[in-house]
């Protein structure tokens, strides 16, 4: 069965609840468990450092822009743990669309905003805890960890406001650059901004992929790269970079090019029953 | 390239823009032109995540400059910086990369560019030269120890294109 992402702004209870408790299920795993949450979450930053973010490096032979496939191989194998650990097996990452009209009004969506659920419970889409480094360590309660954080919820929607492009710019003056690392740098350029606004953790590369939101952020970046592909080829601008490594999701380049291949699809909405 | 700097302790308000030495263009002996670029190459993200605000000779331009093109405002560009380290130490020294195919240091500088045509083409009706000046506008929430001389970079150019 198709795994389907949908729009956080649309996502139905009764599938935002499912949401929460993968999340929450995924995050109770310990870091020294390779399937966790924490654990995936520590290759983009801290401590793995295997992200790929503009790549312009005239000192080494390898120039590829490997932004949109490596983060591709990356949220595919969070979500196939996040499956696996939760037990739902279709459970999707929602897409958080920052160029619509909500978000350029009220900000990050309430589902990532707010710090409490229902009965007073913490929600598991605002915050969780990371590791940290051997000197961080509080020798008095043996505590080597913290809770990822968020900035300021004002500047935030300003930087949004200001910076993020409307649906409409995304759709007439992005997806219709036609040079796909013209259109890589000018996406990854507006996915900065977002990591910024959010503020906190999100807004560090070494803390960022702790912060839940994270994904949905990078889920919407590559639901932008899946339609510049439907109308500009699904390999195009790639074709030199097939054989690269996407370390540590064991995916090279080229098994990243199709979604559908993947298994999923980016859907505004899903009501589904069982039979 | 140089900023104006000074080493102590900075709070957001009163960070130190970025001003750079004139840069020399006679744009308006170039007739067909119909891009120009504004590069900012080689830019440090080893701080904190910002948005920098760029003005084109307004080198007093600071955080409370409105950005209008009245005083020179060409847009802004945004690093995702990487803040303070988790790790243990060395865990984000740049190591020298003995392996030409394998992938750049995360801590590799980056490129920017700003399509600032119509500015350009405005302000070179008068003048043949563009002083640069970059207002750091930090990330809210990034617990770094901001120090007010953190916005570097390698160089920067315009590039005009027919």
């Amino acid at each position: 069965m198709t795994t389907y992402r949908v729009n956080i702004e649309a996502i139905q209870e009764d599938q935002l609840a499912k949401l929460r408790s993968a999340y929450l299920a995924h995050q109770q795993i310990d870091y020294a468990d390779d399937r966790g949450f924490s654990h995936i979450a520590g290759h983009h930053g801290f401590p793995g450092n295997y992200c790929w973010h503009h790549q312009r490096d005239f000192r080494v032979f390898l120039r590829a822009r490997l932004f949109l496939p490596w983060h591709r191989a990356y949220l595919y194998h969070f979500e196939k743990k996040l499956q696996i650990i939760s037990g739902i097996p279709n459970i999707g990452i929602p897409w958080w669309d920052w160029t619509s009209e909500l978000s350029k009004s009220k900000g990050i969506p309430i589902a990532f905003s707010a710090e409490k659920i229902e009965r007073g419970k913490a929600n598991p889409l605002f915050s969780t805890r990371f590791p940290l480094g051997r000197r961080f360590l509080d020798p008095a309660t043996g505590i080597r960890h913290a809770e990822t954080w968020r900035g300021d919820e004002a500047e935030g929607l300003d930087l949004i406001q200001r910076l993020i492009p409307s649906r409409k710019e995304l759709e007439e003056q992005i997806i219709t650059r036609t040079d796909y690392g013209d259109f890589s740098d000018y996406l990854e350029d507006i996915h900065d901004v977002i990591h910024g606004a959010v503020g906190g953790g999100m807004s560090n590369v070494p803390s960022a992929a702790f912060d839940p939101i994270f994904w949905s952020h990078h889920a919407m970046i590559d639901r932008i790269w899946y339609k510049w592909q439907l109308k500009h080829g699904y390999d195009r601008g790639l074709e030199n970079m097939m054989n690269l490594s996407l370390a540590p999701s064991g995916l090279i380049v080229r098994d990243t090019i199709r979604i559908a291949e993947l298994g999923y699809e980016y859907a505004d909405s899903l009501a589904s029953v069982s039979g | 390239m140089t900023s104006k700097s000074k080493s102590k302790s900075a709070s957001k308000a009163n960070l130190v823009p970025f001003v750079s030495q004139p840069l020399k263009l006679d744009i308006q002996k170039r007739k067909n032109v119909s891009r120009i670029d504004l590069e900012f190459w080689g830019v440090d993200h080893s701080g904190p995540s910002y948005e920098g605000r760029v003005f084109i000779n307004n080198p007093k331009a600071d955080i409370n400059t409105k950005m209008i093109p009245e005083n020179g405002y060409v847009g802004s560009y945004y690093v995702f910086g990487h803040g303070q380290c988790f790790g243990d130490l060395g865990h984000c020294d740049v190591m020298e990369n003995s392996d030409p195919l394998s992938p750049s240091h995360p801590l590799t500088p980056l490129f920017k560019v700003l399509t600032v045509t119509e500015m350009i083409k405005k302000i070179g009706q008068k003048t043949n030269q563009f002083i640069v000046t970059i207002v750091p506008n930090v990330a809210s929430g990034s617990m770094f120890e901001i120090k007010d001389s953190f916005v570097k970079l390698a160089q920067m150019q315009i590039v005009p294109y027919d």
